[in-house]
């Protein structure tokens, strides 16, 4: 079942991106935002790899776009975060949230 | 066709975004990948330049691409490539404990496999045969051969001459046949200048039917091509319209697609931009290489004004498109009875060839010695990282000795090795790649004497050979060390793995290695140095003429200011402006510049003025000059008189001798007063001046003669001028000279003569800085060698030179047995080397000017060097030699 398959730091971040973005969601505009916002340079290997491992675990689908000259005729993915992956995201925040409670004074 | 809204500052080259796609192809998102990379290259491209773009795309190739294709064979291997994985994970590691080694092998993999992809693909470029044409074997071209000349053959070692056809020979074929859907006629015409920008430019011109883009099936990417009406069998009557050129729309126009409708000034007429070629657009015409006519960077229609369409010129290169099921044999039939009314003379007849067969090369002797220059070095890289890995090999000895303790077999070991081999053969590879996109760049700037050095760039064959080079080369010289020292692999033990000194077996098996690499320089030190004195010989030659401080500007005159008396007032003014500049001490012209590339002709002369047909003939090569050209050149006058302005249009007709020609014609006597008849008229002999080299500073004198270019005018006239200073100095002045009396003309060339001179041993100069520059590189690694192996000896011998010491040894004894020990294998490779050279060098003789193959001075030269050059690199580490502390040595 996919919603108890464990999510990495890394996935968390992309997962939280791509629902920020909405209908933004695309592969340049994630790594981008998640430059912008949480100052980590992410690698594209690093950033496609994980998309195809959040997709295997189902938390993450796609839909093509049209294309723009620019890209030589290849369309673009607008990436969503599908029910389960939806899950796994609340299901690790409230881990976090549970495990840093009382942690206020080492964590400021 | 290149789509539209695209063009090459948009997109990676197809290289670097096919290896991706191959790498990702097993993968779900490959292709998406690729289209988000295009969308980030263009924006790269547009903000910091398409070569950091080309760069960037490159890391992502490396960066997602190869990790894909791993995680994919993951997938489906299983277990296998885990444990793949696992060694490679761990070779990783283990080259970023030793960086020094890491750096030094990969650079020095990167700089061989750079040195032989570059010259690869330079190979690969002449050698290819891929037609950029639609159904490229359908198509053909009409040649016709002269039967004299079917036993000679041409520079491409084709066994007969082509000649061009006439204009009307192409129309007939063009109007009359049916064996071709359809024929074109093009040359490469006279350059023209473009004006309007900030100065005028020369550009290279192409001269077309309207048909010829569509019979080659390749139609401009922006625009249109030529309409049926716009070319014309008259000249003056063709459209003054205009197809770029692809590279010439990017570099002039930087790719702007609103150019069509734009009008340039060319040759002082307004052209109209229709169309741009796309980029994979080449013609290769017979008029190039070696014609000095690069590529046209733009084509206008036939029937412009006072362009080619003579009868009787033999101007027009024709292809056509074979019609649908007609053979080779068959259009050549029908092309023989069409033109056999149209034939030049009796002695030619028509060949219909496929275009593929025009447009292959041979490789030529200078590309075939840079490449075998280029694979020595790599030889020398191998050899030099074999000795590195043995040298690391050693330093791991315990690790390996834990290894096997702890159960590892000899394959394992083995398979870890190799395993290192491949990644800093791949790590090499990629450096290599990037070496070699530089490299050929670098060639490409340099232009020199190759074939087809316009179209050379790192391609997928490229490629390949630099992975291939590099993953190959690195396994086999990364696993030497098993072989060398089998011994050490199984018995090793961890107490005695760190203490055993070098084997017998291994000492020589480095001995070996040391040996060939100082073999294979010394090869490479002798070519270099045969060729650089053979250069230094070649400049040093005298030309007869002072080639300092003469500025030259080459005129392109139109047919209707070639009458004498209307030239020969038009010259001497430009020469009166010329000299009114302080600068100038003195001006001329001549139709025909010693080393002006080309316009030198020569003539069969009947001496004596009597009987035409008197059985004393010469030959010579004719120079047209304007008076005081001798005077200007330096070349001296020894009898008689020179050219002077009294020999005009209606005066008896004269010449002036060269030295050699009034000797060999007139050899007990005086030249001066004699009478030659040349093309049927009697000229006078009225001075002899001294012999000038023409057109290569290798090549013998060659007897010349003068005729005033009052008297037989010439189309194209190169006005020379003395000058009290740099040369260079006044060339704009000379060019507004020419200007001040008739602004309409082109004046096409602008240098100096020594700069001419030069230019002509460019081909020579090139060969001996490549050879020159491998040389170098190879004398650095084998000093490395000879280093590495010397300091790895000291450090494995450290107990017996502690016991010498502790015995009484004199430190410069041991120095002397730690230098004798490394000079003895390097002398031993110079002496095989000098021998090889001695064998091979005779390959060098073409190419040599004054110095024999076999050049004593070279040779022991290359020795000297070779022996100094071992000591010093073997001279640090016998220094450490001498400073081992005895106890210490003994302590273990």
């Amino acid at each position: 079942m996919p919603g108890s398959k464990s999510l990495g730091e890394f996935e968390h971040l992309v997962l939280l991106a791509v629902l920020q973005l909405k209908a933004d969601a695309r592969a340049i505009d994630i790594r981008a935002h998640i430059l912008e916002q949480v100052g980590r340079s992410v690698s594209r290997g690093a950033l496609y790899s994980s998309l195809e491992r959040l997709e295997k675990k189902g938390f993450l689908s796609w839909e093509v776009e049209d294309t723009t000259p620019e890209r030589g005729g290849i369309p673009r993915r607008r990436f969503f975060v599908t029910e389960p992956g939806l899950e796994a995201v609340r299901n690790s925040l409230r881990a976090i949230s549970i495990l840093s409670d009382g942690l206020g004074e080492v964590l400021g | 066709m290149e789509k539209p809204g695209t063009n090459k500052s948009d997109s990676p080259s197809s290289n670097p975004e096919g290896l991706l796609r191959l790498l990702t192809r097993n993968t779900a998102h490959g292709p998406y990948i690729l289209g988000d990379l295009r969308e980030e290259f263009r924006d790269i491209s547009d903000r910091r330049g398409r070569l950091l773009a080309v760069l960037w795309y490159w890391v992502q190739v490396l960066g997602i691409g190869i990790p894909a294709a791993v995680r994919a064979v993951v997938r489906n291997r299983g277990g296998k490539a885990e444990q793949i994985l696992q060694d490679i994970g761990f070779c990783l590691r283990t080259l970023r404990k030793r960086p020094l080694f890491t750096v030094i092998s990969v650079g020095t993999l990167g700089l061989g496999i750079g040195a032989m992809t570059t010259m690869y693909s330079v190979v690969h470029t002449i050698l290819r045969n891929d037609l950029p044409y639609r159904n490229a074997d359908r198509l053909v071209s009409i040649w016709q051969t002269s039967r004299n000349t079917e036993e000679g053959g041409d520079e491409s070692g084709n066994r007969w001459g082509r000649i061009q056809l006439t204009y009307p020979q192409f129309n007939r074929l063009s109007e009359g046949s049916r064996s071709f859907e359809n024929v074109a006629a093009f040359h490469r015409g006279p350059s023209m200048i473009l004006t309007g920008g900030d100065q005028p430019l020369r550009v290279g011109v192409g001269v077309a039917s309207a048909s010829l883009f569509s019979v080659l099936g390749l139609e401009p990417a922006v625009g249109r091509s030529f309409q049926l009406g716009e070319a014309a069998g008259t000249p003056g009557q063709a459209a003054n319209v205009a197809v770029l050129d692809h590279g010439f729309w990017m570099s002039r126009f930087g790719g702007e697609r609103d150019v069509i409708g734009k009008s340039l000034m060319l040759d002082g007429r307004t052209f109209h931009v229709v169309g741009v070629l796309g980029p994979r657009f080449r013609l290769r015409s017979r008029d190039e290489p070696g014609s000095g006519k690069g590529r046209a960077n733009l084509w206008i229609p036939i029937g412009q004004p006072g362009r080619g369409l003579n009868d009787s010129a033999l101007d027009w290169e024709v292809v056509g498109r074979l019609a649908p099921g007609v053979t080779l044999e068959e259009a050549e039939a029908e092309a023989k009875v069409l033109l056999a009314g149209v034939y030049q003379g009796s002695e030619t007849e028509i060949r219909v060839v496929p275009r593929a067969a025009d447009e292959s090369l041979t490789l030529d002797p200078r590309t075939a010695l840079m490449t075998g220059g280029a694979g020595i070095l790599l030889l020398i890289v191998f050899l030099n990282v074999a000795i590195l890995f043995l040298g690391e090999f050693h330093g791991r000895r315990q690790e390996i000795a834990t290894r096997v303790a702890l159960g590892a077999g000899r394959s394992r070991i083995f398979r870890q090795l190799m395993t290192e081999g491949a990644v800093l053969g791949l790590m090499g590879s990629g450096l290599g790649i990037l070496s070699a996109v530089a490299g050929t760049r670098a060639l490409v700037a340099l232009a020199p004497p190759i074939p087809r050095i316009d179209e050379l760039a790192v391609e997928s064959p490229a490629l390949l050979c630099a992975i291939l080079l590099g993953l190959v080369g690195a396994i086999v010289v990364g696993t030497l060390p098993v072989f060398s020292q089998s011994e050490g692999v199984r018995s090793a033990s961890i107490t005695t793995a760190a203490n055993r000194t070098t084997t017998g077996r291994s000492e020589l098996f480095q001995s070996g290695l040391v040996a060939s690499e100082m073999a294979l320089t010394v090869l490479l030190l002798v070519f270099g140095g045969l060729l650089t004195r053979s250069l230094i010989k070649l400049q040093a030659v005298d030309t007869g003429f002072r080639a300092q401080k003469v500025a030259t500007v080459r005129v392109s005159l139109p047919a209707s200011a070639q009458d004498p008396e209307e030239f020969f007032a038009f010259a001497r003014s430009v020469v009166r402006e010329m000299e009114s500049d302080p600068e100038v001490i003195r001006a001329s012209a001549a139709g025909g510049l010693p080393f002006g590339a080309g316009m030198i002709g020569g003539d069969g002369l009947t001496l004596g003025a009597g009987d035409p047909e008197s059985p004393d003939q010469a030959f010579a090569r004719r120079i047209h000059v304007l008076p005081e050209f001798h005077e200007t050149l330096g070349i001296p006058l020894l009898a008689g008189r020179g050219i002077t302005y009294s020999d005009g249009p209606e005066t008896p007709a004269v010449m002036v001798v060269s030295e050699s020609f009034a000797q060999r014609s007139w050899p007990n006597r005086s030249a001066v007063g004699e009478t030659v008849r040349h093309w049927g008229e009697p000229r006078t002999v009225v001075g002899i001046v001294g012999d000038v080299k023409l057109e290569e500073l290798g090549m013998d004198h060659e007897s010349s003669f003068y005729v005033p270019l009052a008297q037989i005018p010439r189309s194209e006239v190169d006005f020379v001028a003395q000058t009290t200073g740099d040369p260079a100095r006044v060339l704009h002045r000379m060019r507004q000279a020419v200007w001040a009396i008739r602004s309409d003309l082109p004046v096409t060339r602008t240098s100096t003569l020594a700069r001419l001179v030069a230019d002509s041993a460019a081909a020579e100069r090139f060969r001996a800085f490549f050879m020159v520059a491998f040389a170098g590189a190879a004398a650095i690694l084998a000093a490395g060698g000879v280093f590495g192996v010397t300091a790895r000896s000291v450090a494995l011998r450290r107990r017996e030179m502690g016991v010498r010491l502790a015995l009484g040894a004199q430190k410069t004894a041991v120095m002397g047995l730690v230098i004798g020990g490394s000079l003895r294998s390097a002398l031993i490779g110079t002496a095989l080397g000098l021998t090889g050279a001695l064998a091979v060098s005779q390959l060098l003789s073409g190419f040599l000017f004054g110095v024999r193959a076999w050049d004593p001075l070279t040779y022991v030269g290359v020795a000297l060097w070779v022996t100094v050059t071992c000591v010093v690199a073997s001279f640090a580490p016998a220094r450490v030699a001498t400073d081992v502390d005895p106890l210490e040595a003994l302590r273990v």
